[in-house]
């Protein structure tokens, strides 16, 4: 019951979104009740600024800022996105914004001038994933010492641990007795 | 749609004291006061007041913080690196451990998650079981921070008192789930076994015990004329700060904020239960603390009508023998004792995730505190720290 | 003191000694991630620690005895603990806590954590579980106390014997 009443918020709110965003989004659609969108770069600020203020969307609740590295997602793969998840305590209902960037030199703007709780996530995400955020006033490193060498959240990151012994490959315990591990 | 409580009236008795935020201006060396130079305070990495290593670099003025950053990453374990490694029986446990006080709300976003990708239905008993256990972890959780609180503010009663309660409802639970803390019992599809027998009189019993108990508790604290003086006005967080630094919890209902998962988008069966949403307007460590102890008494309400109800039936849903979430995304929100836990799943098929972000509650709720203790006295920065009721796990993972 | 580390002391004096130490252990509680909380259980009401002579909550780590790494230990957290036992005067002792503290537990794997508090100060008794119950806590205590009894007053108040490890450099366990 409560979940069909938040799929049917999601929807409407869709249609919201859609109509105040217009061109700068691409791809708008309801994921399990989330409202998901891909923006560019470049318009992200005015995305983020017109989700938390335009009228019937009000997302000002600022859930979380992080990056997907899908260079070893599926068959094509893909590349590296900035992942920004907003609320709207108005009207009860979440957007997921997908930010592609470069996965050479990855950048994107800081939306922290928008939602003040993006700076810690901003600087978490830098140094997970090497992003370098523009505008950011203090990208330093929030949880590893200064020297740490690597990106740990990157997939091409590997972990000691695991280069030694891979993750059990055995589905079943059977499998693993047959001879797996 | 949510109810609106106000600590008003346990406010109103409170006698005038000095201003908690200094006037900017004044800060350094103005005219007629004395030369004060800055100063940085080094507080912690281990430091009583900081439930575990959190270290704050306070640059004080006098008795003036002027500017406080917290350095967090003591706790740091790579959980987002880990889980990736892990299939999702093992993650349960894993997730289990990242904030110690709320060991079972941190597995439930996972199980909401996996079930969501695989369309896994899960039975009502188990729905209802998985409320009672979460809102019983809730209670411990609220109850250790009530204790540490009163500590940290220097009465170390509360401390004795909530570890009593806590003790009763921990044997409930660990007779249940065989676990004190880390109970690993939400399994996507249900949960790991049904409840044993004298499951439904020993959590009734704890329950009823700490609502019982809960007016002189909150007596011992908020009627307290020096717990008032130290706590009201101090440390404002407002409205649109909490919203905008992602401020969740009984932290933003402390800031007139009526937001509760629970509430908003009920899961579980959470929307058959009669149960406010407590909030206080004002926004200061007084209202904070407020809230939280007003919530143990909702969610010792919230376990008595489910156990009320508790229907009977399996505890597990249909799942394959293998837990091998199909390919897809998911974002799940539930409502962890210290605000919004959301746990965002990548999955490319695989019995490991292929991303889990986990937005935990304490790291978006602690990254307000500079803002807070700008321009505050260093006399209040520890009843400001006690008062964000932080768990370091969950800020670091 | 002086006179301690010089002479060796007769039988009796030395069981004195050990009894009324290993009675009155003053704990440096190091509370790093949940096997804190069950140290405070441990504290607390219930389980009382203070029945077997631990005294918790010392002023500082320079009047403590024995300090309890609870907890996970993470390479930027090495120091700080390095510093705490510094600090702290001879004779101490330590109680490594948890699996975490014993040898990375679940985080066995961690690029950020350390495994196992050994590789930064000694340990004198492990307390394995995860977390482990407050009664194993207990139970690690009196095997400490039974530890001391046996020593030698004089070779523990000169310190350890064998040299302690250089403290790791932070990031020691970076990526491949």
């Amino acid at each position: 019951m409560a979940q069909t009443q938040s799929l049917s918020r999601a929807d409407e709110a869709l249609e919201r979104v859609k109509s105040a965003l217009k061109e700068t989004i691409s791809e708008p659609k309801v994921n399990f009740g989330t409202v998901d969108l891909i923006c560019e770069p470049g318009a992200l600020v005015g995305v983020m600024t017109a989700l938390r203020d335009s009228e019937g969307i009000e997302c000002k609740f600022f859930g979380f800022l992080s990056a997907v590295d899908r260079s070893e997602l599926g068959e094509g793969g893909g590349g590296l996105e900035v992942l920004i998840v907003v609320y709207s305590p108005v009207h009860f209902f979440s957007v997921a914004v997908h930010v592609p960037v470069a996965a050479a030199a990855p950048a994107c703007p800081s939306v922290s001038g928008v939602y003040s709780g993006a700076l810690w996530h901003e600087r978490e995400t830098h140094e997970m994933f090497g992003i370098v955020f523009e505008g950011h006033p203090q990208l330093s490193n929030l949880y590893l010492p200064e020297d740490f060498e690597g990106h740990p959240g990157l997939r091409s990151f590997k972990l000691p641990g695991r280069a030694v012994k891979d993750w059990p490959g055995a589905k079943d315990p059977e499998e693993a007795a047959a001879g797996g591990r | 749609m949510a109810k609106v409580g106000s600590p008003s009236e346990e406010r109103a008795g409170a006698r005038g004291r000095v201003p908690s935020r200094h006037p900017e201006e004044g800060a350094a060396g103005a005219e007629g006061r004395f030369k004060t130079e800055e100063m940085i305070l080094n507080v912690g990495p281990q430091h009583p007041a900081t439930h575990g290593v959190f270290r704050l670099l306070a640059t004080i003025d006098g008795e003036v913080l002027i500017d406080a950053d917290p350095v967090i990453g003591y706790m740091h374990r790579g959980y987002e690196k880990l889980v990736e490694q892990r299939d999702y029986r093992q993650i349960t446990n894993l997730v289990s451990r990242m904030d110690w006080l709320s060991g079972i709300n941190n597995e439930l976003p996972l199980a909401l998650a996996v079930e969501k990708l695989m369309e896994i239905e899960v039975p009502p008993r188990a729905q209802y079981l998985r409320v009672i256990l979460c809102e019983m972890n809730r209670i411990l959780n609220h109850l250790m921070f009530f204790a540490s609180f009163g500590a940290e503010l220097g009465a170390i009663t509360p401390t004795f008192y909530a570890f009593r309660e806590r003790e009763d409802i921990q044997r409930v639970m660990e007779a249940t789930t065989g676990g004190r803390m880390h109970f690993g019992f939400f399994r996507p599809g249900g949960i790991k076994e049904d409840v044993p027998e004298g499951f439904v009189e020993g959590a009734l019993a704890g329950v009823r015990q700490v609502i019982d108990r809960l007016p002189d508790y909150e007596n011992l604290l908020v009627g307290n004329e020096i717990f008032k003086q130290r706590t009201i006005d101090i440390g404002i967080l407002e409205e649109e700060a909490a919203y905008s630094y992602g401020v969740s919890g009984p932290i933003a209902r402390g800031s007139g904020i009526t937001m509760d998962v629970r509430k908003d988008e009920p899961y579980l069966v959470y929307d058959q239960f009669d149960f406010d949403v407590q909030s206080a307007p004002n926004g200061d460590c007084f209202d904070r603390f407020w809230v939280l102890i007003r919530e143990v008494g909702e969610s010792a309400r919230i376990v008595e009508q489910a156990i009320e109800g508790l229907p009977p039936g399996p505890i597990m849903g249909k799942v394959p023998r293998v837990i091998q979430a199909p390919e897809g995304e998911v974002y799940v929100r539930c409502e962890n004792p210290l605000g919004e836990l959301g746990m965002y799943l990548v999955s490319d098929g695989d019995r490991r995730p292929y991303r889990l972000k986990i937005r935990t509650p304490s790291y978006s709720n602690v990254s307000a505190l500079s803002y807070v203790l700008k321009n505050t006295y260093v006399s209040d920065m520890i009843a400001i720290l006690g008062s964000f009721f932080f768990v370091l796990g969950d800020i670091d993972r | 003191m002086a006179v301690i580390e010089k002479v060796k002391l007769p039988g009796p004096a030395s069981w004195l000694l050990n009894w009324s130490r290993k009675y009155s252990l003053w704990m440096m509680q190091f509370g790093l991630a949940c096997c804190g909380i069950e140290m405070g259980a441990a504290i607390a009401s219930k389980f009382d620690i203070i029945r077997f002579g631990v005294i918790p909550f010392p002023a500082s780590p320079r009047q403590a005895d024995l300090l309890v790494v609870a907890g996970t230990v993470t390479d930027k957290m090495a120091a700080p603990i390095k510093r705490v036992y510094d600090q702290m005067p001879e004779p101490k002792y330590v109680i490594s806590m948890g699996s975490c503290a014993n040898c990375g537990g679940p985080y066995w794997d961690s690029y950020a954590v350390t495994k196992g508090v050994d590789q930064i100060i000694p340990v004198d008794v492990y307390v394995p579980g995860c977390p482990p119950r407050p009664e194993a806590l207990l139970q690690g205590v009196i095997r400490l106390q039974q530890k001391i009894s046996g020593e030698n007053p004089s070779e523990k108040w000169l310190g350890h014997t064998t040299p302690i490890p250089v403290i790791p450099e932070p990031g020691l366990a970076g990526g491949v």
